[in-house]
C-alpha cells in the first residue's frame, strides 16, 4: 500500500523483499501526462458533447423518453453538494439518456476531467482520436467502426465465421473440431497495432521487473502476445498487482497450505452478532474446498476441458448478434401450444392507484392480447398486479380459464412465444419488449433482453452488428489507453482501491476467485473509473458488475457460469463479454451517479425519503424503528449503495433487474427505493418485536437465502404499487 | 447510550455482576483488517477474503472485566473508503472507544490511522479510549513488515493512546486488545444497569459519562 501513499514515506530496509525498490522510485516520480492527453480528451468529449445535445431530444426506439428523469436526479441533490453534483450533472449531460440506441456513445466531461484527474498520468495514443464517437445513424456507425482502430474483437466478431481466434490460451474448440492456432497476428489496422505494441512494450519492460519502468521503449511486438489486446493489459495489471499486493498474494499462496484453524461454528457461538456474510463465505469456503480436491483429482486439464465444452457451439455467431439466439429457441421452443388463454376476469382498483402519467410507459395496453401483460406471473401472489404500460388501470388477474393450457406451464410457453416475436422483428418494439420483460425475461433471452432495455443493443436489427463491433473495439481502445503506460500511468489510488476489492467481489464464487475474471472485473471498474472521475470507482460497483457478466457469460455457454473459467473462451469472446459488462455497466450507473460522487448525496436523499414513506405505509414498524433509535442510513446505505445486492441472491438480484430494465428511466434509484421499502415493511412483524441491537443485525443478515423468484416478484408488485401511488403525488 | 450518561466509572459493584454497554468504532484505511479483526473477536473466525464493509457493520461482544462484571462491546466497523468519510461521525460521535487500525505491512495505512486519530481528537468525546492497532502482524515474519512496533509505540505514547500489534488471522494479541480496553471502560452500576437494556437504542444520544463539554452533540450526520 505505501505505493499509492500521495506522501511517500521511505520504505524501511525490509521492505525491499517486497517490492523492488527500482518500481518504487521511479512510480513516484512518475511523470505528468503528456500534453496531448488531456488536449485530446478535450477535443473529443467536446465533440461528444455538441453531438449528445443535438442528438438526445430524438432519442430513436423510445417513445416518449427523454433525459428529463435522470437530471432531476442530479438536480434533487444539489442542496447538498452542490459543485459536485453540478460536476456530475456535467458529466450525466453528455451521456445517453436511458434507453435511446447507444450506437453514439459519450461519456467524458473535459472540464471536471481536467479538474479531478490532474495527477493522473494516461496516454492517450494518437491513434485513439480515431476512436471518437461519430455522429449519425448506421452509416455513421459503420463508418466509425471502419475508421476505428479495429480491434481483434471487432475483427473477429465481423468475420469470425471463417477466422479461428488466435491466443496462446485457445487452441482447441471441441465444436469446430481441433483448430490449428494460426501464428497469433490478429488482424489489426496500422493504428491499432502501434497502441498496442506501446502497450506491450510497457509489459515486456515490466516483466523483465526492477529496471526499465521508467524508460518505456518500445521493442517490436511479440507475436505470440498479441492475440488479444487483453493481454497487454493484463500483464500491467499483473506488475501493478505485483507491487500493490504482494502481501495479498503471498497470502492466498498461503492459503493452501496453512488453513486458519480458528473458524469456528458461528451458529454456536452464543453472540447475537451472528452475521449471514460469514455464514455464506464458510459454506462457500467448504464448497470450494470440495470443488479444489476435486479438480485436484481429476485434474486442472480435465477441468478446463469440461469448461470448453460447455462453450456453445454457436458462440461466435452469439457475439455477434445476441439475437442469434432466436435461432436456436424457435426450434427448442416450438413444441405445439395451446392458443393463448381468453381475457381474464379483471378487477380494476384504479381507485387505489392515482393516474400517473409516466413518460417512461410504452404503447398502451393491448387489451385482447393478455399474454404480455406484465402481471402474469403474480397471479399465484395474490399481489396486486396490473399492466405497467397504463398506470391508471390495476387489474387483478384470474387465472386463465383456458382448460387446455391452465397453469404457470402454458402461461410461460405463452409469454416464451411472445418474447421470440417481439424479439425476431427486425426493429424490436421496444414498448412491448417492457411489457413482457416487466414480469421477468427467460434465462436465455436475457442478454438480448438487457442489452435492448439498456439501450446497449440497438433496436433495428440492421444497425446490431456494427454496433456492437464498434462498441468492443472502442473499449477495446480505452483499455489500451488506460494501460499503455504501464504501472506508472495508472492512478495510484483509484487503481490502489480496485485492486484490493477485485479479489474480496463475490469471495467464495470460483468464477470470481478465477484470474482471469479478476482481471477483466480489474479492467472494467478501472477504465469506468477513470472516465468517471467525479465518482471514481466507489466500493460497491463492483458488485454490480457481477450480474452483467455472468448474465452474458450464461449466454455463451451451457453451465453454470459461477462455476465457469473463463479463460477457456475464446478470446473474443471474453472480449466481448467485457466489453459489453463495461457498457453495461456503464449505462446502469448513468443512472445513479450522484450514489457514488463525493458524499453521495443520491443515497442520502434515497435514505430520507424511504424514512419518511416507511412512516406512512407502516406507521407502527416507523414508530417503533424510531423509539429504539434505529437510523434508516444504519441499514439502508447499503441497500441502495449495492443495490440490495449483499442482501439478495445473484439470482433473486437477476429477476430484479428483470423488472428495473423494463421500468427504465430512473428505476435503478426511484423504483429501487420502493423495493428496499417493500424490502424493510416485508420484516415488519418480526422487527416490531426487536430491540435495537436486534434490529440492526436482523437487517444485517436477513433471512432470504432461500428466496426464489416468488419472493421477489412479490417485492416488485409491492413496490411497483407504492410507487405508483406516491409518485403521482 | 443515553442510559450510561450516569455511570461514574465505579468498577466496584462486587455481586452481582453488571453488564455495561459500551459503543466501539473501529476506523481506519481500507483494507487494513478491521471487519476481520472484529470477526475474529467476536466468532473467532478468519477468511483470506471478505466483501468489502458498506456503511458500516454492526456486532457485540461481552468480555468479562478484573472487578468481575462485564462489558458489552456494541461495534461498529465502518467502511475504509475515503468515499464513505462522511458517515463516520455519526458512528464514533457517541463511543466510548474507538480502534483505529492500520496495517503493518502498510505504511500509508498508519498516515490513514493519524489522521483518524487526529478526528477523533477533534471531533470525538473526550473521553473517548482509542486504541491503534496494526493489524496483520501475521506478515511481520514474512518480511513484509513496514512499520515498525517502537514507531508506532512511539506515535501511541505521543498522543496518549492504547497500542496493540494484532493479528487478525492467528488471533495474535487480538482479545488481548479488547480485555485491556474494556478494562479502560468505565462499569454501570447496578441501578444504571437495570436502565441500559432497553435504551441501548438512544444511539443519537450522546456519551456524556466523563463530562463531554465540547463534543458534538447529538444526531446523526444524515
Amino acid at each position: 500500500m505505501p505505493l499509492w501513499s500521495r506522501t511517500p514515506q521511505p520504505p524501511p530496509p525490509s521492505q525491499a523483499a517486497r517490492s523492488p525498490p527500482a518500481t518504487q522510485a521511479s512510480l513516484s516520480t512518475s511523470p505528468p501526462p503528456p500534453p496531448g492527453f488531456l488536449a485530446n480528451h478535450h477535443r473529443r468529449s467536446s465533440s461528444n458533447l455538441d453531438t449528445a445535445h443535438t442528438r438526445a431530444p430524438s432519442g430513436p426506439g423510445s417513445p416518449g423518453r427523454s433525459t428529463a428523469p435522470r437530471l432531476q436526479v442530479h438536480k434533487a441533490g444539489k442542496g447538498r453538494a452542490q459543485r459536485t453534483v453540478a460536476e456530475a450533472d456535467e458529466l450525466g449531460a453528455d451521456d445517453e439518456p436511458w434507453d435511446t440506441n447507444s450506437d453514439e456513445e459519450h461519456e467524458l466531461d473535459p472540464s471536471s476531467l481536467v479538474a479531478r484527474i490532474g495527477g493522473v498520468s494516461l496516454s492517450i495514443p494518437a491513434s485513439s482520436s480515431s476512436g471518437a464517437p461519430q455522429p449519425g445513424g448506421a452509416a455513421g456507425s459503420a463508418a466509425a467502426a471502419a475508421s476505428t482502430p479495429v480491434s481483434p474483437t471487432s475483427a473477429s466478431a465481423s468475420a469470425s465465421a471463417t477466422t479461428t481466434p488466435t491466443s496462446s490460451s485457445w487452441s482447441f474448440n471441441p465444436f469446430r473440431g481441433a483448430s490449428v492456432p494460426a501464428p497469433a497476428a490478429p488482424v489489426r489496422t496500422a493504428s491499432g497495432s502501434s497502441s498496442l505494441a506501446a502497450a506491450e512494450a510497457v509489459a515486456a519492460a515490466l516483466s523483465g521487473r526492477g529496471g526499465a519502468l521508467s524508460a518505456r521503449p518500445a521493442p517490436p511486438m511479440q507475436p505470440q502476445r498479441g492475440a488479444s489486446y487483453l493481454a497487454g493489459a493484463s500483464r500491467v495489471q499483473e506488475e501493478a498487482d505485483k507491487v500493490v499486493r504482494a502481501e495479498e498474494q503471498r497470502r492466498s499462496l498461503e492459503r493452501g497450505e496453512t488453513k486458519p484453524a480458528l473458524v469456528d461454528e458461528p451458529e454456536e457461538m452464543d453472540v447475537p452478532g451472528t452475521d449471514k456474510d460469514g455464514t455464506e463465505e464458510d459454506q462457500e469456503g467448504e464448497a470450494r474446498k470440495e470443488e479444489e480436491s476435486e479438480r485436484e483429482e481429476k485434474g486442472e486439464g480435465w477441468a478446463k476441458e469440461q469448461c470448453r465444452r460447455a462453450i456453445r457451439r454457436d458462440v461466435d455467431e452469439l457475439v455477434k448478434d445476441p439475437a442469434h439466439v432466436l435461432e436456436r429457441l424457435k426450434v427448442a421452443w416450438a413444441a405445439p401450444t395451446a392458443p393463448p388463454a381468453p381475457t381474464a376476469h379483471r378487477a380494476s382498483i384504479s381507485s387505489v392507484v392515482e393516474p400517473s402519467p409516466n413518460p417512461n410507459k410504452g404503447p398502451a395496453d393491448d387489451d385482447d392480447d393478455d399474454d404480455d401483460d406484465p402481471t402474469r406471473g403474480y397471479v399465484q401472489l395474490d399481489a396486486p398486479a396490473l399492466s405497467s404500460t397504463d398506470p391508471s388501470i390495476v387489474e387483478f388477474d384470474a387465472p386463465p380459464p383456458n382448460p387446455e393450457e391452465e397453469g404457470e406451464r402454458g402461461r410461460e410457453k405463452r409469454r416464451r412465444r411472445k418474447f421470440l416475436d417481439v424479439l425476431a422483428s427486425d426493429n424490436v418494439d421496444l414498448g412491448e419488449l417492457r411489457k413482457l420483460a416487466w414480469s421477468g425475461v427467460p434465462d436465455e433471452l436475457r442478454t438480448m433482453v438487457w442489452q435492448l432495455l439498456l439501450g446497449y443493443l440497438p433496436a433495428p436489427l440492421s444497425r446490431r452488428a456494427a454496433t456492437l463491433a464498434r462498441k468492443r473495439s472502442e473499449y477495446a481502445s480505452l483499455v489500451r489507453q488506460a494501460f499503455s503506460r504501464g504501472v506508472g500511468g495508472l492512478d495510484g489510488p483509484i487503481w490502489h482501491q480496485i485492486s484490493i476489492d477485485v479479489p474480496r467481489t463475490r469471495p467464495g464464487v470460483k468464477l470470481w476467485m478465477a484470474e482471469a475474471t479478476q482481471r477483466s472485473l480489474e479492467r472494467v471498474l478501472y477504465v469506468w473509473a477513470i472516465r468517471h472521475p467525479a465518482s471514481g470507482y466507489v466500493q460497491g460497483i463492483n458488485d454490480l458488475v457481477t450480474p452483467f457478466f455472468q448474465v452474458f457469460l450464461q449466454g455463451y455457454i451451457d453451465a453454470d457460469p459461477e462455476t465457469f473459467d473463463v479463460s477457456t473462451l475464446p478470446p473474443s469472446v471474453l472480449e466481448a463479454l467485457e466489453a459489453d459488462s463495461f457498457w453495461c455497466l456503464s449505462k446502469l450507473l448513468d443512472g445513479i451517479q450522484d450514489n457514488y460522487i463525493f458524499a453521495q448525496p443520491g443515497i442520502q436523499r434515497l435514505v430520507k425519503k424511504m424514512d419518511g414513506l416507511c412512516a406512512r405505509v407502516d406507521a407502527p414498524l416507523a414508530a417503533h424503528l424510531k423509539e429504539q433509535g434505529v437510523e434508516f442510513i444504519q441499514f439502508a446505505f447499503r441497500w441502495m449503495n449495492c443495490l440490495l445486492m449483499r442482501e439478495l441472491s445473484v439470482k433473486n438480484i437477476v429477476r430484479m433487474w428483470d423488472t428495473y430494465l423494463a421500468e427504465g428511466g430512473d428505476a435503478f434509484s426511484e423504483f429501487h427505493l420502493y423495493v428496499c421499502l417493500a424490502f424493510l415493511v416485508r420484516w415488519s412483524d418480526t422487527l416490531r418485536e426487536m430491540d435495537f441491537q436486534s434490529i440492526i443485525i436482523f437487517l444485517q443478515s436477513l433471512p432470504t437465502q432461500d428466496w426464489t423468484d416468488k419472493d421477489t416478484e412479490l417485492l416488485l408488485s409491492e413496490a411497483f404499487l407504492w410507487s405508483r401511488t406516491f409518485q403521482a403525488r | 447510550m443515553a442510559a450510561t450518561s450516569h455511570s461514574t466509572g465505579a468498577a466496584a459493584a462486587p455481586a452481582p455482576p453488571v453488564t455495561s454497554s459500551r459503543k466501539l468504532v473501529l476506523l481506519g484505511e481500507s483494507a487494513v483488517g478491521k471487519s476481520s479483526l472484529v470477526l475474529q473477536f467476536v466468532k473467532g473466525q478468519f477468511d483470506d477474503y471478505r466483501e468489502s464493509t458498506i456503511g458500516a457493520a454492526f456486532l457485540t461482544q461481552t468480555v468479562p472485566v478484573e472487578s468481575g462484571n462485564f462489558v458489552k462491546f456494541e461495534i461498529w466497523d465502518t467502511a475504509g473508503q475515503e468515499r464513505y468519510k462522511s458517515l463516520a461521525p455519526m458512528y464514533y460521535r457517541s463511543a466510548h472507544a474507538a480502534v483505529v487500525v492500520y496495517d503493518i505491512t502498510s505504511a500509508a495505512s498508519l498516515l490513514k490511522a493519524r489522521a483518524w486519530i487526529s478526528e477523533l481528537q477533534r471531533q470525538a468525546d473526550p473521553s473517548i479510549v482509542v486504541c491503534l492497532a496494526g493489524n496483520k502482524l501475521d506478515l511481520a515474519d514474512a518480511g513484509q513488515r513496514q512499520v515498525s512496533t517502537d514507531e508506532a509505540q512511539k506515535f501511541a505514547d505521543e498522543e496518549g493512546l492504547m497500542f496493540a500489534e494484532v493479528s487478525a488471522k492467528t488471533a495474535q494479541g487480538v482479545e488481548d486488545m479488547f480485555k485491556r480496553i474494556a478494562e479502560r471502560m468505565p462499569v454501570d452500576t447496578a441501578a444504571a444497569k437495570s436502565r441500559t437494556g432497553a435504551s441501548l437504542a438512544g444511539r443519537g444520544g450522546v456519551n456524556l459519562n466523563q463530562g463531554s463539554g465540547n463534543s458534538v452533540t447529538d444526531g446523526c450526520a444524515c
